[in-house]
C-alpha cells in the first residue's frame, strides 16, 4: 500500500488539523473569522477546512493537489494502457501473418520484438510525478477528504486505486503454504503414443450371414449381410476391417488387429485436444463409447479461491514453467498464464490448450506431446502462495513465431494479453469516474472558499463564459497583483521548475 | 543565508527576475502557460498532462490567495478570478477524461499575462 499523500501541503493541513482539533470541539457553530458557512453541522467537512484555512489554507491545496495528481496518472495510466492494446493489436496482426506456410517467420518476430520493446518502453515511461499505475500491484491511496466528526475527530478518506500491471514479468513463485492440491495432472508422464480403444467383431467360420457398423468420429462404416463371403472367418474379416479403417484416412485414427486377440481391433487416436467418438452395431462390439485425447490434463480446482501471490508450476520434461496470480485474478488467468509459460519454452513436439468445463466451470490445462522431441516428457504440477505476481503481460517475451507451432501457440496467448490491456484500461476508466465522485468535495471546499469573496461570478462552465471573464479580468487587473495576500508570493514562488 | 543558498540564487531564474509578486506571476504563468501551448502544438499527451497539472496548482494557489481576506483586490475582480480558477480546475478535468479541448486554458492564461503586463505597470 502506498500512498498519493507524499505532497507536504496535504501532511501539514492533517497536522494543523490535529492541532486545532482541540479548539475545533469548544466552537459551537459560530466561526471567529465570519466566514459564511451555513452551519458546522451541515456540512462538517467543510466547516473544518474552513477552519483550517485560517491556520493553513494547505489543506484545500494538498487535496486539490492530491486529486488533480491522481487524476493526472490515470490519465497518463488510461492513454498508456490504451497504446499497449494498440500496440498488442499491431503484434496480433503479425502473428496471423506468421500463420501462412510461405513466409519469412524471422522477419516477422523481429517486426513482434520491436513491437514488443516498444510496450515495454510505453509502460516504463506511463509515470505521473514518479507514480506508474501500470507496475506493480499495490493500489495506491489518493487523499479525499477531510472530515470532522461530531464528537470533533477529524479523519482523512482516501480513495484507493489499484494499479493493473502491464508488465511482462515473470514474478516470482513463493515459498508460502503448499497449493498442491487445487491443481491435479492427470498422469505423471506425457507421452507422443496415442490412446487406444477396441473393437471386437463376433463372428464366425463363415461370415456371410454377419452384419455391423462401426462409427469412428463421426464416420461410419457399414458391413452388410453377405459383404464377406462364406469362406471368410471372423479372423480374416477383422483384418479386412482394420484396412478398411485405415483406407478412411481419418485424421490422427489407426487401426491394427490385436496382437492377442485376432478378432480384436485396437483404434488408436493420436489426435491431441480431442475425443474421437467410438460404437459398434450388430455383430461387432466397442470396448469404449470413446477414445480420449492424447493430452494430458491438468485440472485446476473449482472450488479453490485464488489470491494475490499464488503460484503453480508445471515442470514438463526437465524445465517448470510458473505463473504466479495477482490480485482479482482466478483459475482462468492460471490456466492461461501456465499456457504461455509452456508455450514460452518452446518444447519440441510439446503443444497446449486451456479449457473450461461446460457444467462444472471447472478450467483445465492440457499438455500433449506429439514425440517429435522426446517419446515421453515427465509430468508434475505444484503451488504455493506467498509469491509475487507475474505481469499482465506475462508471456509477451516469449512469443516466437519463428516455427510453425510457435505461431500457432502465439495467436491463443496474443488473445490473453489484449484482454489484460482492455481490462487495464476500463479499471482505469472506473477510477476516474470515482475521482469525479471526490471533487464535490472540491467543489464544496470551493465554496465556503468563496464565501469570504463579496462578489460572486454567476457564471456557467462553459468556455465561452469563462473567455469573457477572463478578458474582464485582463481589462480590470490595472497594475496590480493576483496575490495580494501575504502567503502567496511564497507559493508562487514554489510553483516554479 | 549562506554562502552557497546566496550563490545558486544567483544563477537561478527564480530569483534573477525582480520579486515583485506581479513579475513573478507573471513569470510563471508565461512559463506554464508556453508548456502548455507547446504540448498542445506537438500533441504531445505526456507532456499536456504534465502541463495541465502545473497549471491547476497555480490556480489552486491563486484560488486561495483570492479568498482570503488579506486580498487586496476588488471584489467583483476577486469574484471573476475565483470563477476562472474554478472553469480551470472543471475544464482540466474534461481534458483529462474525455479529451476535451485545452486551448481555452491556454487563452485564459495568456488574458492574465495580458493583463499583468499591463503598461501601467508600477
Amino acid at each position: 500500500m502506498s500512498s498519493i499523500l507524499t505532497n507536504n501541503g496535504a501532511m501539514v493541513a492533517l497536522n494543523t488539523l490535529k492541532s486545532i482539533n482541540s479548539d475545533l470541539s469548544k466552537v459551537q457553530d459560530t466561526i471567529s473569522t465570519g466566514k459564511a458557512v451555513n452551519s458546522a453541522k451541515d456540512d462538517a467537512s467543510v466547516w473544518a477546512i474552513s477552519k483550517v484555512m485560517e491556520a493553513d489554507v494547505k489543506g484545500f491545496k494538498g487535496i486539490s493537489d492530491s486529486l488533480s495528481l491522481a487524476e493526472s496518472s490515470l490519465a497518463v495510466a488510461a492513454g498508456a494502457s490504451e497504446t499497449v492494446t494498440d500496440l498488442l493489436t499491431d503484434i496480433k496482426g503479425k502473428i496471423v501473418a506468421a500463420q501462412e506456410e510461405n513466409v519469412d517467420r524471422d522477419k516477422i518476430q523481429s517486426d513482434i520484438k520491436a513491437l514488443s520493446d516498444q510496450i515495454k518502453s510505453v509502460t516504463g515511461a506511463a509515470q505521473f510525478n514518479g507514480l506508474n499505475f501500470l507496475e506493480g500491484s499495490d493500489s495506491v491511496e489518493v487523499l479525499s477528504s477531510l472530515d470532522r466528526a461530531s464528537d470533533g475527530t477529524v479523519s482523512v478518506s482516501n480513495i484507493a486505486i489499484d494499479r493493473q500491471d502491464l508488465t511482462a514479468s515473470k514474478g516470482t513463485f513463493g515459498s508460502g503454504t503448499s497449493l498442491n492440491a487445487n491443481a491435479t495432472a492427470s498422469d505423471t508422464t506425457v507421452a507422443s503414443a496415442g490412446n487406444i480403444a477396441s473393437v471386437t467383431i463376433n463372428g464366425d467360420a463363415d461370415m456371410s450371414d454377419n452384419a455391423f457398423s462401426i462409427e469412428i468420429g463421426g464416420t461410419t462404416l457399414e458391413f452388410q449381410n453377405n459383404f464377406f463371403s462364406n469362406t471368410t472367418n471372423d479372423v480374416s474379416a477383422t483384418t479386412q476391417v482394420v484396412a478398411a479403417i485405415n483406407a478412411l484416412g481419418i485424421e490422427g485414427i489407426t487401426a491394427a488387429v490385436n496382437g492377442g486377440t485376432p478378432t480384436q481391433i485396437d483404434i488408436t487416436s493420436t489426435r491431441a485436444f480431442e475425443d474421437v467418438s467410438l460404437s459398434a452395431t450388430g455383430d461387432a462390439t466397442a470396448g469404449a463409447t470413446e477414445i480420449a485425447e492424447r493430452a494430458e490434463t491438468i485440472d485446476l480446482s473449482n472450488s479453490a479461491s485464488v489470491n494475490d501471490g499464488d503460484g503453480y508450476r508445471v515442470t514438463v520434461g526437465s524445465s517448470s514453467y510458473s505463473y504466479v496470480a495477482g490480485k482479482g485474478e482466478t483459475m482462468e488467468d492460471v490456466a492461461k498464464g501456465l499456457k504461455a509459460a509452456i508455450d514460452g519454452g518452446n518444447i519440441d513436439g510439446v503443444t497446449t490448450s486451456v479449457t473450461q468445463d461446460e457444467t462444472t466451470g471447472q478450467w483445465t490445462l492440457k499438455v500433449d506431446n506429439d514425440g517429435s522431441g522426446s517419446a515421453s516428457l515427465a509430468l508434475t504440477v505444484t503451488g504455493a502462495a506467498g509469491g509475487e505476481a507475474s505481469g499482465g503481460l506475462f508471456g509477451l517475451d516469449t512469443i516466437d513465431v519463428s516455427t510453425k507451432d510457435g505461431a500457432k501457440a502465439a495467436l491463443g496467448n496474443i488473445d490473453t494479453l489484449i484482454a489484460n490491456s482492455v481490462d487495464a484500461a476500463a479499471a482505469f476508466g472506473s477510477a476516474q469516474g470515482r475521482l469525479e465522485t471526490q471533487s464535490d468535495f472540491i467543489g464544496k471546499l470551493s465554496s465556503a472558499l468563496k464565501a469570504g469573496i463579496g462578489s460572486l461570478v454567476d457564471a456557467d462552465m462553459e468556455e465561452t463564459s469563462a473567455r469573457l471573464q477572463a478578458l474582464q479580468v485582463q481589462q480590470q487587473l490595472g497594475v496590480q497583483s493576483l496575490s495580494m495576500a501575504n502567503q502567496a508570493p511564497q507559493s508562487i514562488l514554489s510553483l516554479f521548475r | 543565508m549562506n554562502a552557497i543558498i546566496q550563490a545558486r540564487m544567483g544563477y537561478d531564474p527564480k530569483t534573477a527576475v525582480s520579486r515583485h509578486p506581479r513579475s513573478m506571476e507573471r513569470l510563471l504563468f508565461g512559463q506554464i502557460t508556453s508548456r502548455l501551448s507547446r504540448a498542445i502544438a506537438a500533441t504531445d499527451r505526456k507532456a499536456l498532462i504534465e502541463a495541465l497539472h502545473d497549471n491547476r496548482k497555480l490556480w489552486t494557489t491563486i484560488a486561495v490567495d483570492i479568498a482570503s481576506d488579506g486580498n487586496g483586490l476588488p471584489d467583483q475582480l476577486r469574484g471573476q478570478i475565483f470563477y476562472l480558477a474554478e472553469f480551470t480546475q472543471h475544464h482540466s478535468s474534461l481534458v483529462l477524461k474525455e479529451g476535451a479541448d485545452p486551448q481555452v486554458l491556454v487563452d485564459i492564461n495568456r488574458a492574465v499575462i495580458a493583463g499583468l503586463s499591463s503598461e501601467a505597470a508600477a
